[in-house]
């Protein structure tokens, strides 16, 4: 079992799957035509995940971050334009046979979404839910997977509906029933927002303990750069469906190159830290329609020049390694 | 319990916007009740900015609803400016309620009605409250979307096009319209990202320091409650098990429960 951090080029698509990232994502383009017309939703993004890896992907409501997990999962809905190609162990999610396909939904990825409420389904036990996911093969029992999330009480929360279980306790069983075919990657999309602080906490740390008893790789999807500094080995940061800056979190933390990233960590230390008037980045995010051409975030970006209205390509930031960025004139360079 | 807070009020309950005397709540459940407050006391002054914390379930919303008259307390008074609010006749319990608390939800998607325009949402208790006539109603809700940073062209937009952040300064804009004494807030940012949230959290803090508006600000989050509460009540399972100045209560919490509830914040991990 070996856990490896960063990736190489991630453009290379090595033929031997072997040594491929259990997750590629290259160049993907989401596009609702009916809805956005020409204008991508997600656009040419980038990201890797090894496997094992913990990797978090942070943004403002609305940048794309679901419909990215939703893409890596093959999970995108009818509506969708797609092109770029995403691999999974290796191979094109997209060119796989239908029977591939559903192997891999089962048995390759495990996702767990925000609203426990509305995943799971309301007329229907936990217990029984949970069974239903295990029949097609599991290593573990649906009282085995319930204990693993920390659920004690195992035959009472087998026999709950969703409505009779609090908040936390149903986030955990979409958690187990996510885990129950040994997935190689789960897909958290914003897991704890909708909890309190209490019970996030406890949230968050059964993820990393089971992230780290088992294995698997994680894709932690959060709007709150706090818990994506105590979580994840490596962060990609997306604005308006771009994805603006990717390396090790504690390098991105400690030295933000992207404005847009410097601005969010601004603002979530002020509060942390209380300042007298909290930092915030002057103006609000365009929906979709109003994108602009060129780098999207240049209309609230301080550094901003009239080279920023072609795209910034993400590429690798010569200042350190691992860390790629989509920025002209990146916070922390010399001028 | 560990107590800081100097309370002029305590000796001069006439002073105090809100004075809530020894509030118990139950509500029935099958075959018995729950237990939401528990001997809940608390006394708001104008322009005072109280927070309360606690977990989901502690009562925290059923604090602040008994406060606006919306749920009546198994036990105990509520008084405004010194009035009982439970002895009111519920039409001008309603008038001087509506006129005086105005309260800002957690999620403003489902408070506020999304096939009104962002303009009557503004206007809306004024008109019920027959403040002003037409001409200045309308001119009031230019100057109300103004103060919450909206653009006056945005009071002809549907409320369903408007974004999370937008929503919420509406929300504010609506609760200010008939100037009241006092704002509660019920988790009024949580729904927000950080960013968004940073610039609703300024202008809640602007808003109430041009207005020498008073606060009862309800908030599981810590960090949001320490930026705007001179004051907070920690509260566990109906209990409030500790309460003083705020900045006291974060470097100095006496209360295991306040202890775990700090501790229980994410917290920036930056190394240099
Ligand atoms: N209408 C109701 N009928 C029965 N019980 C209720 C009702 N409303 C609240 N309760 C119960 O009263 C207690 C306090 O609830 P309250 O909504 O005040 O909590 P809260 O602190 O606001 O929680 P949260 O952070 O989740 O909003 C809980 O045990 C809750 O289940
Ligand atoms: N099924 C869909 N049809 C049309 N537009 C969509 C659909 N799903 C998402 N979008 C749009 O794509 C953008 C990104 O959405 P999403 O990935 O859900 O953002 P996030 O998860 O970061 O909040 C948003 O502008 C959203 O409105
Ligand atoms: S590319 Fe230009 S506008 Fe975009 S973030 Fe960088 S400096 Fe700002
Ligand atoms: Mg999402
Ligand atoms: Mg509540």
């Amino acid at each position: 079992m070996t856990v490896t951090t960063g990736s190489g080029t991630p453009w290379s698509v090595p033929a031997d799957a072997a040594t491929a990232p259990l997750l590629a994502v290259r160049e993907l383009c989401v596009r609702f035509p009916r809805r956005y017309g020409d204008v991508a939703v997600l656009d040419r993004v980038d990201l890797t995940i090894d496997a094992g890896e913990v990797v978090a992907v942070v943004g403002e409501s609305g940048c794309g971050k679901s419909l990215l997990g939703l893409a890596a999962a093959d999970l995108l809905p009818r509506s969708a334009a797609v092109t770029g190609t995403v691999a999974f162990d290796g191979q094109d999610v997209r060119a796989m046979s239908r029977r591939e396909r559903r192997q891999m939904r089962g048995a390759g990825i495990g996702v767990v979404y925000q609203d426990a409420l509305t995943s799971l389904n309301p007329g229907m036990s936990a217990g029984a839910q949970l069974r239903q996911v295990c029949k097609l093969g599991s290593s573990s029992s649906p009282e085995e997977l319930l204990a693993s999330v920390g659920l004690e009480d195992t035959e009472r929360i087998m026999r709950a509906r969703p409505y009779q279980l609090s908040g936390g306790q149903r986030q955990r069983v979409l958690i187990a029933i996510a885990l129950a075919r040994d997935p190689q990657l789960v897909i958290a999309d914003e897991p704890t927002t909708a909890l309190d602080v209490t019970i996030q906490k406890h949230v968050v740390e059964l993820l990393r303990s089971l992230q780290r008893s088992r294995n698997f790789a994680l894709m932690f999807i959060s709007h709150d750069l706090a818990l994506v500094s105590e979580l994840a080995t490596r962060t990609a940061v997306m604005y308006a469906g771009q994805l603006v800056e990717s390396g090790p979190t504690r390098d991105i933390l400690a030295r933000p190159r992207h404005p847009y990233t410097a601005g969010l960590l601004e603002s979530s230390r002020s509060l942390d830290e209380c300042w007298p008037t909290l930092a915030s980045i002057p103006g609000s995010v365009r929906q979709p329609a109003d994108f602009l051409a060129g780098c999207r975030f240049r209309d609230r970006c301080g550094n901003a020049t009239e080279r920023c209205a072609h795209r910034p390509v993400l590429e690798v930031d010569g200042t350190a390694g691992e860390r790629y960025l989509a920025c002209f004139h990146p916070v922390g360079t010399e001028t | 319990m560990h107590d800081a807070s100097p309370d002029t009020s305590r000796t001069d309950p006439a002073a105090a916007l809100f004075d809530v005397r020894n509030v118990t709540v139950d509500y029935a459940s099958r075959g018995g009740y729950t237990r939401a407050l528990r001997d809940v006391s608390l006394q708001i002054r104008p322009g005072q900015a109280i927070g309360v914390i606690g977990e989901s379930g502690s009562g925290k919303t059923t604090l602040s609803r008994s406060m606006l008259g919306l749920i009546e307390p198994t036990r105990g008074h509520v008084l405004y400016r010194g009035r009982d609010v439970y002895a009111m006749g519920s039409i001008s319990r309603f008038r001087v309620l509506s006129r005086e608390a105005a309260m800002v939800f957690q999620d403003p998607r489902s408070s506020l009605n999304p096939r009104l325009s962002a303009g009557a949402v503004v206007r809306d208790p004024l008109t019920v409250l027959g403040i002003g006539t037409r001409q200045q109603r309308k001119a009031k809700v230019g100057e109300l979307l103004e103060s919450v940073g909206l653009a006056a062209e945005l009071a002809t937009r549907p409320v369903r096009a408007l974004s999370g952040g937008q929503l919420q300064r509406l929300a504010l804009a609506r609760a200010l319209a008939v100037e009241p004494s006092i704002i509660v807030a019920d988790e009024p940012t949580s729904a927000l990202d950080v960013s968004v949230q940073a610039q609703v959290l300024n202008l809640f803090q602007q808003i109430r320091a041009r207005r020498h508006l008073a606060l009862l600000l309800v908030s599981h989050d810590v960090r949001v409650v320490r930026f705007l509460a001179d004051h907070v009540l920690v509260m566990c399972d109906g209990d409030v098990v500790e309460r003083g100045a705020t900045e006291q209560i974060y470097r100095d919490p006496h209360h295991d429960y306040t202890k775990a509830l700090l501790a229980a914040a994410p917290r920036l991990r930056v190394q240099a």
